[in-house]
């Protein structure tokens, strides 16, 4: 599963597999290196039908930011990653 | 009673696999107790590295979100110390870990005793049947895994405990 047409397997890519909190098993997925942690959440929870307001990527118990890419968040090939919703409480 | 336990129950055995691997997938424990319609997570605090217990009360599901504590693990009562405090995810909204009335609180419309049926911190939030819907553009989760990794989400940025 791709997140778009460019860059899987030259290096532009990053290989990863997402859990849903709901799934048991993960998904692969292969972003673009620069698209930020929110639009890549984005992608994956509608792959999941999950329907987080805000959705992004937990990594070990790092959650993080939507607006800054995967890339500078430390996200690398062959990670995984767990989806969350950062909407805040009320 | 708004279901029949047998309803909630079968709700319940529907998530169990996937309340299982959430936990395991983020260092906790789950505890799925079916006939009393109750679902323990153990897991440590991220500063203080004590336990923490949350607890899930599950009747009325899905007709009405579970009631969601934390009890001290020793005592099985519910303190403010037993709750973690507030802190933020990066670049996220306010934490759904609040306090009220004395006593710590999941401030989320997926937690029962949030509304104002139950005396919650929201009064504003009428029916707590009406939680698929309430309090659009928060923070959202409509099964049990969802809501417990977004609760143990916001954990892991806790500075410490209430009260303290």
């Amino acid at each position: 599963m791709t997140s778009d047409a460019h860059g899987h397997g030259q290096g532009s890519s990053l290989d990863v597999s997402v859990f849903a909190p709901a799934f048991t098993e993960p998904k692969p997925f292969s972003f673009h290196k620069d698209v930020t942690a929110g639009e890549a959440a984005k992608l994956a929870a509608d792959s999941f039908g999950y329907q987080a307001t805000s959705p992004t990527f937990q990594k070990g118990a790092i959650v993080l930011n939507r607006d800054a890419n995967l890339v500078s968040q430390g996200v690398r090939d062959g990670d995984e990653l767990q989806l969350v919703d950062s909407g805040g409480g009320v | 009673m708004l279901v029949p336990d047998e309803v909630a129950r079968a709700h319940i055995a529907q998530e169990s696999a996937a309340i299982l691997a959430c936990a395991a997938r983020n260092g906790a424990k789950a505890d799925i107790d079916i006939d009393a319609l109750e679902i323990r997570f153990s897991f440590n605090h991220p500063v203080d590295k004590l336990p923490l217990l949350l607890v899930a009360d599950v009747h009325d599901y899905r007709a009405a979100p579970p009631a969601w504590r934390f009890l001290d693990p020793e005592s099985g009562l519910e303190t403010l110390q037993a709750y973690p405090s507030a802190g933020n995810l990066p670049g996220g909204g306010p934490s759904v870990i609040n306090s009220h009335k004395g006593m710590g609180t999941i401030c989320a419309h997926f937690n029962r005793l949030a509304y104002a049926e139950s005396a919650g911190i929201h009064p504003d939030w009428a029916a707590a049947t009406d939680w698929l819907t309430t309090a659009p553009g928060t923070a959202r989760a409509t099964n049990i895994p969802e809501m417990f990794q977004l609760i143990y989400s916001h954990c892991c940025y806790s500075p410490g405990r209430q009260g303290v």
